[in-house]
Order: structure tokens, then C-alpha cells, then sequence
């Protein structure tokens, strides 16, 4: 008797002992890694869209719901990326969900001017929102996150803190490798499917002369691609860069009649194989860019 | 000096206009309008010996507005307008609610106004959101071309089914007078003797209530599964109740932006008491009478643009198993850009039983143009 009494004393003192992780629920899983790089074993972390998937077009699940129902923190992208994420906050019926939108403090491109319509594609009034795939923008990202889980667990501020300073070190060490691989290459002209890698073609230099989708979001025409090629022929482009999620049929065929080279990109952690993590992603896009310059 | 005070009035003037131009399209609540036109053709309008399609029609469909915005960080609110027909028809209210989403106990959500009242999967969905372009005959006929739709109170609460599992419960309480049924043999739409009869003055709410469960079944497909069931009156007379059960499920698997399979069914139970004329003391005889109905349908896409799906319909009438319909559609879509735009074209074949009577086969092509604006929120899964 004396044992089970032990016992249940232990069980009940562990569990009031173990406190409970902070949960984070992050837009992509590009947000959620780096989360994960800030708070390690002390938050449980989980994304709602995969790598594979088109962040643009999520469909309003109950099950995200859940998931955002017993979450501490929503981390977004922002920028109107996430248009679907509304009515998953809301459903959640969390309401001390605290929204964290990384892009607060980036340096936003491709900011339209004027009024915006449909018109225009699927164009964002906030901007380009393809900020993460700058890695220049990580320590932004991290600085905002930051913030919000040291206001959230004060008592873990210093071993967040720690982290970020491990991870920015890394992240400064593989930013000068990139840098010197990119370096050749700039001044490249290619295409790429939609407007994803704005932000990474300003970063190392390279130039982005269209797109496959005569406006984001819009699927080729046939009118478009045929402009499309002979601007490439004009200007000596010879990559066409497809991310992860669109069709390789039309870019395959504009690469073969402009006689360029079709490379598969990668916008999010976990998009294509080999990218498990934000180094190894960034690592997979320098590498086919590289490849395809090299080749071509 | 006066030109430059002049200049800095202007300068407060255009700025102070721009502050509140900027306020006020930032507080304005977000408008989408959804427009459906029809180009239809059918065999049904002339004796079996002379069938042959009919001159085809155009119409428009229905024009729908869709004012939504939050009332508070607790609250928000959506009105649907709806004019059908392009011409003297007059402006409806679809539905106008106000939903508490946060910060009720049990984490409640309540929605107050009218609405299309959760009862089945298809019910809650409006007509450009379906795969297909006719209502399911089962729901045609039980719920009316309207649906359940009507004036009241709805809770909603999560119950806990774990980490994947989602598990919601939502009740009821509705005015109860705009709960048509499509009667066979009154050949009229919520004419027959339902609760859409609002000539006695009493008032007799009806109930209704969902259980719904989503699971994801797969890394690309998830389940959803729907038990429902609506109460009310619908002879204020008589003072006749009617109960109805559904039983609904949807499956959808995606495995990637290119291709979706859409596999959905209801099933509706019917039971309630009629009356059946007076016996020789003048009372009225009362029958209990219990009918029912269903649909199943699927839709494939299978490239960015294109659908493909198929429904099959079976259902008897809310007054008689005698009447019964049964029927089938096949139809296409077609999103040439986005789904701002689509065409949908469609072939039904239904045929009617009725007692006494011939059975009766109609042929129906249809192809539907629609389009819409603004940023009306998608129907979650």
C-alpha cells in the first residue's frame, strides 16, 4: 500500500514538475525550422503547409483549426502570402492565439504602386512575399520570433538568446560560402516560373527576366510563353527555374525551344529531397544554379 | 504669406482626406460578387410521342453580393445578397449573421440572423461552390430549392476527440416558417402543405443539430463525416411535426495542386405524421409515414484547369414512397485562369414515378458561366 502511494506521489510530482512546452504553429515549414533553431527542446513546433505544397493556395482545414487550438503562437509569413489563414485562426477558437507576421521589419520588394486589381494576377499590395529565400532575412525572421517567445517565457530569454547567436553563426559562415559560389555567377539572366526567387536573385546578383506565368498566379497562355521565348533567345537566357509545386510540361517545352536548361528550385524546407533544413535548402538551389550555369 | 497658408490648409486638407480615405477603406468590410448565367435545353416540355429539346435559354442565374467583415476582434459578420433573373425580381437576403467566434466560455462560437443552417454537407454551401449544377433530387425535394435556410440561433463547441481527431457540435433553434419542401404532386415549389405555410399566426420553432467528424485519413486525403437531424412542424394546423435525419460524408484526396478526387454522399430519413382526411366523427385521421432520399456523387480534377464528375440521385417524396424520382448527372468544369472564371457544362437524366401515372424521363443540358470578384472566402474543406 505504502508503494502505490509512493508511486502515485512520484507520478503526480512529475507531472507538475514537467512543464508544459510552449506551441508554435508556423505557416511554412521554412518558419517552423527556424523556430525550432530559437527554442529547441523547449517548444513543440509544427507547420501547417508541407514543403511541397503551394503556400498561395492552402485549402481551410478543420484539422489545422486543432492544431492552432491549443497553440501558443501563430507565425506567419505575412504579406498577404497566407490569405487562407484567417479563417484557421479563427476557427481555432483560440483566443489567446498571439499572431507573430515575420515580415514586420524586412525590406519588402516589389511593392506595387497605385491601385491593385486582379488585373494584375494574384499580385500582393504588401509586396513580393518570398522574403525567407534572402538569407540576409533570416536574422530578421529570428529577431521577430525572438521577441515574441521571450516575452512569452522570460525565464528561457537567455537560452533562446544562445541559440540564436549559435544559429546566426552558422548562418554567417554558410552566407559567406554562398556568396563566394554565387559570385560567378553575377549578372545570370533567368526565368523562373512565378516571382519566388526575387528576393534570392537580389541577394547574389542574378536577374530575373520573366516569368512562366504571364502574371503571378496565372496559369501560361500560349501567346505569353511564345513572348516569353523570344525574349530569352534575345537576351541569352539559359535556365528556367520551376519551383517545387508547378507543372514541368510548359517550362520543360519554353526551356527546349529557347534552348535553355530546366532546373527544379525549391522554395521550402522539405519541398524536394535533400532539403531538410533552411542550410541544405539554400545549399540545393545554389547547387542546381551553379550546375545549370556551368552546363549551359 | 497667403499663398503659403493657402498651401498648408490644402496640404492638412489633402492629407487629412487621405487619412480619412485610408480609414476609410481600411474599415470598410470586404464586397465579392458572384454572377451565374445558364444556357439550358431540356426534352420535358412536350408529350413523351414529341420529345425533342427545347430552344435553348439563356438566364441569369443568380447575381450574389457578399458583404463580410469583423464587427470586433470577437465578432464578424456576413450578408449575401441574391437577385435571380435579370429582370423585376426582387433583391433577397441570402443570409445575414453575426458570428462569436472568441471568448465565449467553452470556447463557443454562436451565430445569430439567417443563414443556411447546418444540417448535411450541402446545405451550408452555396450553389457556385458546388461541382455540379443542379441540386441533388433528394435535397430538392425534402429541404426545397432554397434549403434550410432561415431566421435563428446556432451554438457550435469542439468537443475533444484528441490531437487529429476534429470534432464539432452544433445546435439550433429556428423560427421554423421557411422550411419549404418541394411537394410532387402539388407540382409546386415549397407549396405543399410544409412549414413554409405561414398562415397561422402561432409560432412553433424547429431544431436542428450536426455532429460532424474530420480526419485525416492519409498525408493527402482527409474524411469528413456528418450526422443531422431537424425537428419542426409542418402542418401548424394540425399541429404535425416532422423529424428528419441525414447522414452525410466527404472524402478528398490531393495529392498536389493538379489533381483532386472529391467523393461525397447524403442520405436523408424522413418521418412524420399526416393527416389523412376526418372519420365519420369528424377527427382527424393521423398516419405516420416515413420516406427518404440520397445522393452520391464524385469529381476528379485532373490538370490545373479541367474536372470531371458524375451524381447519382435516388430519392421518394416527403408525403409518399409512391413518388419517386431517381436520376444522374455527369458534368465538366473548366477554370481557364483561375476560379474567378469558370464554365461548367452538365447532362442530368431524371425520371419521376408517380402513382397511376407514367413514368416520366427528362433530359437536361446545361452549361453555366460564372464569374466573381473580390475576396469572398472560400468554403473551408
Amino acid at each position: 500500500m505504502k508503494r502505490i502511494m509512493f508511486l502515485i506521489v512520484l507520478a503526480t510530482a512529475y507531472a507538475f514538475a514537467a512543464e508544459p512546452k510552449i506551441k508554435v504553429v508556423t505557416s511554412l515549414s521554412d518558419l517552423a525550422i527556424l523556430t525550432k533553431a530559437i527554442g529547441g527542446e523547449r517548444l513543440e513546433v509544427e507547420a501547417l503547409v508541407r514543403g511541397s505544397q503551394n503556400p498561395h493556395y492552402i485549402e481551410v482545414k478543420p484539422s489545422y483549426m486543432l492544431k492552432l487550438k491549443s497553440a501558443n503562437l501563430f507565425v506567419a509569413v505575412g504579406m498577404q502570402l497566407e490569405l487562407w489563414a484567417q479563417q484557421i485562426i479563427d476557427g481555432s477558437r483560440n483566443p489567446n492565439l498571439i499572431i507573430i507576421d515575420c515580415s514586420k521589419n524586412v525590406k519588402k520588394l516589389e511593392v506595387p504602386t497605385g491601385k491593385v486589381d486582379a488585373g494584375m494576377g494574384d499580385v500582393h499590395p504588401q509586396g513580393n512575399p518570398h522574403y525567407w529565400l534572402d538569407p540576409e532575412n533570416v536574422r530578421v525572421i529570428l529577431d521577430e520570433i525572438l521577441q515574441h517567445l521571450v516575452k512569452l517565457s522570460p525565464a528561457d530569454a537567455e537560452y533562446f538568446r544562445a541559440n540564436v547567436a549559435e544559429f546566426t553563426k552558422r548562418l554567417d559562415a554558410k552566407r559567406a560560402e554562398w556568396s563566394a559560389l554565387m559570385a560567378p555567377l553575377k549578372g545570370l539572366k533567368l526565368v523562373t516560373y512565378h516571382s519566388s526567387f526575387s528576393y534570392f536573385a537580389e541577394r547574389y546578383g542574378l536577374a530575373v527576366v520573366g516569368y512562366v506565368e504571364p502574371k503571378p498566379g496565372i496559369p501560361p497562355s500560349p501567346s505569353h510563353t511564345a513572348e516569353l521565348i523570344r525574349l530569352m533567345r534575345s537576351s541569352g537566357v539559359k535556365i528556367v527555374g520551376v519551383e517545387q509545386y508547378f507543372e514541368e510540361k510548359t517550362p520543360q517545352q519554353i526551356a527546349n525551344t529557347a534552348g535553355a536548361r530546366l532546373v527544379r528550385l525549391c522554395t521550402s524546407v522539405g519541398g524536394r529531397e535533400g532539403t531538410d533544413d533552411y542550410f541544405k535548402l539554400i545549399d540545393y538551389n545554389i547547387r542546381a544554379i551553379v550546375s545549370a550555369a556551368k552546363d549551359s | 504669406m497667403k499663398t503659403s497658408h493657402a498651401i498648408v490648409l490644402l496640404s492638412c486638407f489633402v492629407a487629412g482626406s487621405s487619412v480619412s480615405a485610408h480609414a476609410q477603406s481600411v474599415f470598410n468590410p470586404d464586397i465579392s460578387i458572384i454572377s451565374r448565367f445558364r444556357f439550358e435545353s431540356n426534352d420535358g416540355q412536350k408529350l413523351p410521342e414529341e420529345r425533342a429539346f427545347s430552344k435553348p435559354e439563356f438566364t441569369f442565374e443568380e447575381f450574389e453580393v457578399a458583404i463580410q467583415s469583423y464587427l470586433n476582434p470577437y465578432a464578424r459578420a456576413d450578408v449575401f445578397l441574391a437577385k435571380g433573373g435579370a429582370g423585376e425580381e426582387p433583391i433577397e437576403i441570402e443570409e445575414a449573421y453575426a458570428t462569436f467566434l472568441k471568448g465565449l466560455p467553452l470556447d463557443l462560437n454562436i451565430r445569430i440572423g439567417k443563414y443556411l443552417t447546418e444540417f448535411g454537407k450541402l446545405n451550408t454551401m452555396h450553389p457556385h461552390s458546388w461541382s455540379f449544377l443542379s441540386k441533388p433530387l433528394s435535397l430538392q425535394r425534402f429541404l426545397g430549392e432554397e434549403g434550410i435556410n432561415d431566421l435563428g440561433i446556432s451554438a457550435s463547441i469542439l468537443i475533444p476527440a484528441g490531437d487529429v481527431v476534429y470534432a464539432k457540435l452544433t445546435a439550433d433553434v429556428l423560427r421554423g416558417h421557411t422550411i419549404g419542401t418541394l411537394d410532387p404532386t402539388s407540382h409546386t415549389q415549397g407549396g405543399g402543405v410544409g412549414m413554409i405555410d405561414t398562415a397561422s399566426s402561432e409560432v412553433f420553432y424547429a431544431n436542428s443539430g450536426r455532429l460532424m467528424v474530420f480526419v485525416p485519413v492519409s498525408e493527402n486525403g482527409d474524411l469528413e463525416l456528418g450526422v443531422s437531424g431537424l425537428t419542426g412542424i409542418h402542418d401548424p394546423y394540425a399541429r404535425l411535426r416532422f423529424t428528419y435525419a441525414n447522414i452525410d460524408f466527404k472524402y478528398k484526396w490531393k495529392p498536389n495542386a493538379y489533381t483532386s478526387l472529391v467523393l461525397q454522399g447524403e442520405a436523408l430519413f424522413n418521418h412524420r405524421k399526416i393527416s389523412r382526411g376526418t372519420d365519420i366523427r369528424g377527427r382527424t385521421i393521423l398516419q405516420s409515414f416515413s420516406s427518404q432520399g440520397f445522393y452520391l456523387y464524385g469529381n476528379l480534377q485532373f490538370n490545373k484547369v479541367f474536372t470531371v464528375g458524375g451524381r447519382f440521385d435516388w430519392t421518394q417524396s416527403p408525403y409518399s414512397t409512391h413518388e419517386k424520382a431517381q436520376g444522374g448527372a455527369v458534368f465538366v468544369g473548366f477554370y481557364p485562369v483561375e476560379e474567378t472564371a469558370a464554365f461548367r457544362l452538365q447532362y442530368e437524366h431524371v425520371r419521376t414515378t408517380s402513382p397511376g401515372a407514367a413514368t416520366i424521363g427528362v433530359n437536361t443540358i446545361s452549361l453555366q458561366f460564372m464569374f466573381s470578384m473580390g475576396p469572398h472566402k472560400a468554403h473551408p474543406f
